[in-house]
This record gives structure tokens, C-alpha cells and sequence, in this order.
């Protein structure tokens, strides 16, 4: 049923889309009778009616919309300044309540029409306490717009809500006078109940678990840190229900994870961190000593990510995810930059870099705190990535190497699997000194661009 | 979420005495008009003068607000709302699945209560910030034309994030309190193990980001941790200001504030072990018949009314704890249960958002343990 509509070019209306049906009021095109003694001006070329302003191309921009207005009327609304409890008056709309019978009487909530009280079956009552839905009211080309702050929810019911008994009267002019017709009820007219609801597109489950870091099937016992990384935005709010540790039998491992309602994703919403319990990873702590570490040496895991997370779409994964790994000894060293091994690339060349790890690192790390600079302390261009593993870290400049000597810049945060950081282990043993360090520091590791090592 | 300041009180309630404010210093002077642009609404706490401040970590800033709710409560009484989380859905146009309440403060001057608010689940989801009266009935606390400041949080160094794009390394703000002119963030990264906390002074000024510590408290053993912390209050103990942090691991730690500056390592004094497979989720501090508790909300082992008796004397726990607890003596308060949210309401009373056996969400007024 397409129309136009004044100020908006495409509009398809959904106004019967659920369930067509007036309560209190008839039909929905049925609104001649609803003029009355009290409400004088009432003069229509077309019957009042509910619907939805809807444009696929915009469906955020959803909003509801009266016409059949009289002149009078949308110009007299047009000019009377009301609040918000006022418009909702006139005019509201409430998210429906799933079939469920309201109930009963209100909590001091928003402002809501009085004459569904009486007469109507429960069903018929499909205010309930909730408050209306935010938004703004405006009338404009004929038509009472309500714009919802936030988009309407596709596939979500929506009760509309008009008491035509509200409409500003001819002879209020005065404030006083309009503030006695909304409180009056002047006229036996009910109000007209209209059910709406947003077309919702189509379910696809594209979104796949892209990868897991770390990356290899061999982790140590202490390992602190999962990465997981969505192919698409991700919802939040479930994230430690979808994500479960199975043993070798398939028994669920209770109490793994450190679970934190703020949930630890990056600004984007595609990655999730998943970290360990400290707790049970740190020695000599009330949760291990108890429960045991959660990952036990020499044994086999399945880290499994349900297929039943959300992606922010509202819609499944593709597939569920398993991860299987073999539990080594824990790490307790630090890592080293002086035991790493480097292949300067020869000048001449944008032949990558590459630094080789005596064991696997922090990919996350990896990739924000180490970086290359020039003799002059400029950082050089370029882009890096973690291969075999994370047990090796490669860069590759966007122009060309020139001879000359280069220094890798190392953030002494930089961790291992395990969480030991440059200089120091996750857990500080207070009998051996260690430097007592909060600014993060810097470690250089030089390397040098032979141009001898080049035939060009 | 920690908005229950005893500095703050005080000084609100000694300008209610007083009957006049002429002269005094007003928090809301160095804000100015117009929009906070919050990209997320989280952890929230209430300064004097009707400040309230909003943490946005996918911002990575404070937010300062002047909610011009500066009291006195226009009516008494307890606040009850069943089935907020149904209610804070319907006024925005959704259901309780696409809502989520990220934390609750009441403003001291006036017994409102603040929700921070995310609607819609996904990364792109509209902040909100909610204000509930005596009488239930929500309303959308304005964010235009208001007057406001903002602070960044400062970031990792990450000097190539540029030729990267966007770097992926977040902070979740666990926990904000206002203390006597400076604003308290606890922060965890989502890359490295790092609990950090962040002094921010305020009025918030254009250069001034804070000064950022890392704690360490002392394990068991001869071991120190890292750890995230999770929920703070802050506490005078014999005339000087702590700040009582719960960790993630449930220690209870203390540490001075005047040790809080730029570059410190600072080791907090655990005071109380309690219990493992727990996470402390709310603190406050309350005073009843002459003496100090604290009221801890967690995840599993319910709600905690902990003892302040002999805390400034604790030398801190080293030994091994095996039978789960020590330290600090507490109650578990059976009464209430579920609780996820907490703020003092009033000097008898706390305000709680819980869940229900039956999975509503309500906010309650309960008395004070």
C-alpha cells in the first residue's frame, strides 16, 4: 500500500500489518462517528488513521503518523506548546507486551490514557504500567508525526495509542483553559489502539569465529589470555555464557575464566579477550589452592565457543568454534629480547624484517609494542604481522630499506603467554628484588641494513 | 557506582545547614554548555552540587554533568521499581534482552536514582543515562544544552598506531568515585594484565589527564600480584584517606591516598581474604549505631557487611589462607540476594537493582544491615 506522504518521499505503510484491528473504536478506517457535541470543529475530508512511515531504505527512520486531521485541528496542535506528558496524552506508543496480560494497575509511570479502564476484556488492555516510548511529536503537512529517539526495534509490536479527546479544543486559547481539556474528559469518544510492528529483514548467521590466539596447540600451564577474533560486531552481555573449557572427556572445567560484566572488547566489538581467572593461574592464591589450577600440565582442553552468541545483528554464528590444545609446563621466565634472533633484510629491498622468539608471544602485544625506528629515532614506516604461531614477528616497510643502522623499540609491557612481561614474571617474587617499575620503558634492539647484501 | 562519598555528604549536608551558598564554591562553575557526545555510558558517581559523572570507556573519558538535581527530595520515602529492566526497555522503545543496565548511582542531595543505560548489545549501542524518582517514574536525563566537562584517559603509548588504523586495545572502567576533589578511575586494559588507577583532579583541566598508579597488593606467601580491581570506596581511617578496593581474586585491600602519585608503585595492605569463586561486584560504606561497615555485593557469595573494627592497625594478611577466609570479620547478609547493582540511599537505607529468582530485575530500597 504505498503512499506519499508530504515531507517524505518513499513511504510504505504497515498500519494493519499485525492485527488490524481497533480496539475500543471499530475498524480502523471508522472514524466519522467519533464527532461529537464536545468536540465541535471536528470536520475530516478522510477517517483518522494510524500508520507507519516506513522507507526500507531508511528503516531506522521508522516513525508513526496520524492523518485524517482536520485543518483545524493539525493547525491548532501545531501551535500548542505541550510537554512531553501532554503529547503522550494525545498521542503514545508503548511497546507491546508480548501477549502477556498487563498487569493491572499502574506504577506512577508516564502519563497514560484513563479510558481503556472500563468495558474491555483484559486482552483489550494493551497499555500497561510501562512508559511510552521516548520521542518527539510535530505535526507538519497535515499529518501528527511521533519520531521514536531511538529506532524502532524490527519485528518488535508496537501499540499506538490516540485519544482524540485530547486534541486542543477551538476555544482554548488560553493556557488555562487547555490545561482544564487535558485534564477533562469532554467527550465519550475511546481512544483508538493501533498495533504496529517494524518488518524485520531476514536471519543470515555469516558471522564466523575468524581466529583464536594464541595461535599454537601446545599452551602452557599458566596461560593468561584468550584472543578471539569475529569475522563481524558482536553483542554483548553473553559473552562468558557462550565460551565453555572442556577436559579430554568432555567435562566442563567450572570456573575457568575471569568474568567481568564490562566484558573486555576492542572499540570495535570484533574481538574478545578472555582471560583466565588470576586467581587459579597465580600460585599459592585461595581459588588454586582450593580448586586447582584450571589448566593442568600434560593434559588435553577444547576451548568451545557456542554457536548460540549473537553476533550485534541479533543473529547466530555460522558454526560453532573448538580449539583443541596439549597443557605444557607453566613459564615463569620473562622474555628476553637479547635471546630473539633477527634477519636484517638487505638494503634495497622492502624485504621483511623478521624477529624470531625463543617461545610464542602475546599477539595483541605484538602488534602495538614493538615497532622499528631509524638512527634518528624516526619510526619507520610500515606494516607487521605474527607468523608460526606468534613465534615470530615480521615487518615489512613501505618503502625501501636503506643501509644504515635501525633499532626494534620494544614496550617493556610486551608478555608472554603466561603474562610475564620484559623483566618481569606475573608473579613477583618479593625475596628476589626486582626493579619496582610503573612507567613503561622502552628496550632497543639494533640491528643493521647491509647494502652488500643486495645484488641490485 | 561509588558515589557514596562521606566527603561528599558532608559537605552537602553542611550546605544545607548553612541554608545559603552565596560564596561557596560551586562544582558545576568550570562546565560549560553544551553536548557531551558519550559514545558509552558505564561506571557512574555522584560529586556535590548535582555533578554527576559518567564513565564512557569506549570514549576512554570522564564525563562531568550538571544533572541541576541538587535536592532536597521532593518527596520520602523508599524507591521500588519492579521490573525496572522491563520499564528502561519500554521507555526506549525496546525489550529487556536488547537493554543493558550498566550501573546505578543516587544522587545524595536528592534520592534520585541514575541508571547508565546501553540500548541495543552490539558496539554501536546508544548510551543513556536514566533518572528514577520516589514515585518510580523514569525520565531521560537531558544531554543537550547542558553543561558539562570531559577528561581523556590517557592511553598507552603506541607510537606507530597510526600506520596500524585503529588501535584495538580498549580500558573497561570497573570502578569511579569522587573524592574531595578528585576523580578515582579503576581501569583494566583488554591486552595487557594491568589494574590501573587513575587520580584525575577536578575541575577537569585541558591539560590535565591524571596521573595513573599500579597497585600491587600482597598475595599469600611470598608473593605480590597483579590484579584488577574491581570496586573501591574510599574510607578515613585514623583521619586519613583510604581508598578499600576489592579485587577480582576477592582480596580486600587498602591503600592511602596521599601514596596515590605519577610513576608509584604502590603495595596496598590486604586486610581480608573472601573466598574464591567470587567476584565483588558494588561497595559502599555506611555507618550504623556508632560504627563503620562496609557492604560488599558479589557475584556468588552474596552480600557481605564487613567490619571497619581494628582495619587501621591491619598489618595485612602474608599467610597462606586455605579454610577460604581471613582478615577483616563479615556477615553474609541472607536477606539479600541477587544483588548486581548498590548505592546508599540514605543514612539507613541502600538502594539495590537484583535479580530475581524468577530473572526480573527490581530496584529496591532495603535497610541498611
Amino acid at each position: 500500500m504505498p503512499f506519499a506522504a508530504p515531507w517524505q518521499r518513499v513511504l510504505a505503510i504497515f498500519g494493519l500489518l499485525l492485527t488490524g484491528t481497533l480496539i475500543g473504536c471499530g475498524a480502523a478506517t471508522s472514524t466519522t462517528s467519533r464527532s461529537t457535541a464536545s468536540a465541535p470543529s471536528r470536520t475530516r475530508s478522510e477517517p483518522t488513521t494510524i500508520r507507519l512511515a516506513f522507507d526500507y531504505k531508511n528503516p531506522k527512520a521508522a516513525a508513526v503518523e496520524v492523518v485524517g486531521l482536520s485543518a483545524n485541528e493539525t493547525d491548532r496542535l501545531a501551535r500548542v506548546g505541550w510537554d512531553e506528558s501532554q503529547w503522550n496524552a494525545l498521542l503514545a506508543i508503548y511497546v507491546a507486551p508480548d501477549g502477556v496480560a498487563p498487569d493491572g494497575a499502574p506504577a506512577g509511570q508516564n502519563e497514560k490514557p484513563s479510558d481503556l479502564k472500563d468495558g474491555k476484556s483484559p486482552k483489550d488492555h494493551l497499555v500497561t504500567d510501562r512508559p511510552a516510548v521516548l520521542g518527539t511529536h510535530r505535526v507538519a503537512g497535515g499529518v501528527l508525526r511521533f519520531e521514536p529517539q531511538y529506532p524502532l526495534q524490527p519485528g518488535l509490536a508496537y501499540d499506538v495509542v490516540l485519544d482524540l479527546s485530547r486534541l486542543p479544543q477551538a476555544n482554548a486559547a488560553s493556557s488555562a483553559s487547555r490545561e482544564a481539556n487535558a485534564h477533562e474528559t469532554l467527550s465519550p469518544i475511546a481512544p483508538l489502539t493501533q498495533r504496529l510492528q517494524v518488518p524485520k529483514p531476514p536471519t543470515v548467521a555469516t558471522t564466523i569465529v575468524e581466529h583464536v590466539y594464541p595461535s599454537a596447540n601446545e599452551l602452557p600451564e599458566n596461560l593468561l589470555k584468550f584472543y578471539l577474533h569475529f569475522s563481524a560486531l558482536m553483542s554483548r552481555g553473553e559473552a562468558y555464557r557462550r565460551v565453555h573449557l572442556l577436559d579430554s572427556a568432555g567435562r566442563e572445567v567450572q570456573w575457568p575464566f575471569l568474568e567481568l560484566d564490562e566484558e573486555l572488547w576492542d572499540p570495535a566489538g570484533k574481538r574478545f579477550t578472555l582471560f583466565f581467572d588470576p586467581g587459579r593461574v597465580k600460585r599459592e592464591l585461595v581459588p588454586r589452592l582450593e580448586m586447582g589450577p584450571a589448566l593442568v600440565e600434560g593434559k588435553t582442553y577444547t576451548l568451545v565457543i557456542d554457536k548460540d552468541w549473537l553476533d550485534a545483528a541479533g543473529n547466530q554464528l555460522r558454526e560453532p568454534y573448538r580449539k583443541e590444545f596439549h597443557v605444557v609446563a607453566p613459564d615463569d621466565k620473562p622474555p628476553t629480547p637479547d635471546t630473539w634472533k633477527i634477519t636484517p633484510p638487505a638494503a634495497r629491498t622492502s624485504t621483511p624484517l623478521e624477529v624470531v622468539f625463543p617461545e610464542a608471544l602475546d599477539h595483541a602485544l605484538l602488534m602495538r609494542q614493538l615497532w622499528v625506528e631509524n638512527e634518528r629515532g624516526e619510526v619507520v614506516a610500515g606494516s607487521n604481522k605474527t607468523v608460526e604461531a606468534e613465534t615470530r614477528w615480521q615487518f615489512t616497510p613501505e618503502t625501501e630499506w636503506q643501509a644504515g643502522k635501525y633499532r626494534i623499540q620494544v614496550d617493556t609491557t610486551l608478555e608472554d603467554l603466561a603474562g610475564n612481561s620484559i623483566g618481569r614474571p606475573f608473579e613477583v617474587d618479593v625475596f628476589n628484588s626486582v626493579e619496582r617499575r610503573v612507567e613503561p620503558k622502552r628496550v632497543a634492539v639494533p640491528f643493521e641494513v647491509h647494502s652488500t647484501g643486495s645484488e641490485e | 557506582m561509588v558515589s557514596r562519598i562521606r566527603v561528599a555528604l558532608s559537605v552537602l549536608v553542611a550546605l544545607a545547614l548553612v541554608a545559603s551558598t552565596a560564596g561557596a564554591a560551586d562544582l558545576t562553575a568550570s562546565l560549560q554548555n553544551g553536548t557531551p557526545e558519550l559514545k558509552s555510558a558505564g561506571s557512574l558517581a555522584f560529586g556535590p552540587d548535582g555533578v554527576l559523572f559518567v564513565a564512557d570507556p569506549q570514549g576512554a573519558c570522564i564525563f562531568a554533568i550538571d544533572t541541576q538535581d541538587r535536592g532536597p527530595s521532593d518527596s520520602a520515602g523508599p524507591l521500588n521499581v519492579e521490573k525496572i529492566d522491563e520499564k528502561v526497555a519500554a521507555l526506549l522503545g525496546t525489550t529487556p534482552q536488547e537493554i543493558m543496565i550498566n550501573d546505578l548511582a543516587v544522587n545524595p542531595a536528592s534520592g534520585k536514582a541514575y541508571l547508565s543505560v546501553s540500548r541495543g548489545r552490539g558496539p554501536t549501542a546508544a548510551p543513556v543515562v536514566l533518572r528514577v524518582d520516589r514515585a518510580g517514574k523514569l525520565s531521560q536525563l537531558p544531554m543537550k544544552d547542558v553543561k558539562f566537562a570531559k577528561a581523556s584517559l590517557p592511553d598507552a603509548p603506541d607510537p606507530a598506531a597510526q600506520q596500524r588504523g585503529q588501535s584495538l586495545r580498549a580500558q573497561a572502567i570497573t570502578d569511579m568515585a569522587y573524592v574531595d576533589g578528585r576523580v578515582f578511575v579503576a581501569g583494566l586494559s583488554n591486552e595487557e594484565f594491568a589494574s590501573k588507577l587513575r587520580a584525575i583532579p577536578f575541575p577537569f583541566t585541558a591539560v590535565d589527564a591524571g596521573t595513573s598508579v599500579e597497585i600491587f597488593h600482597g598475595a599469600h606467601g611470598k608473593f605480590e600480584t597483579r590484579s584488577p580491581v574491581r570496586t573501591f570506596v574510599a574510607y578515613k581511617v585514623g583521619g586519613e584517606d583510604q581508598l578499600l578496593a576489592a579485587y577480582t581474586c576477592t582480596p580486600l585491600v587498602k591503600f592511602p591516598v596521599k601514596m596515590l602519585s605519577p610513576g608509584q608503585h604502590l603495595k596496598g595492605t590486604t586486610v581480608a581474604e573472601l573466598g574464591n569463586r567470587n567476584n565483588p561486584l558494588d561497595m559502599i560504606v555506611y555507618q550504623k549505631d556508632g560504627t563503620d561497615y562496609l557492604l560488599l555485593a558479589n557475584s556468588s557469595r552474596g552480600m557481605m557487611k564487613i567490619t571497619t573494627e581494628g582495619i587501621d592497625k591491619a598489618e595485612g594478611i602474608t599467610d597462606k589462607v586455605i579454610d577460604g577466609t581471613k582478615g577483616q570479620k563479615y556477615d553474609t547478609i541472607g536477606a539479600m540476594k541477587g544483588v548486581m547493582q548498590l548505592d546508599k540511599f540514605d543514612k539507613d537505607n541502600a538502594l539495590v537493582l537484583v535479580r530475581t529468582d524468577a530473572g526480573a530485575m527490581n530496584l529496591d530500597t532495603v535497610p541498611l544491615p
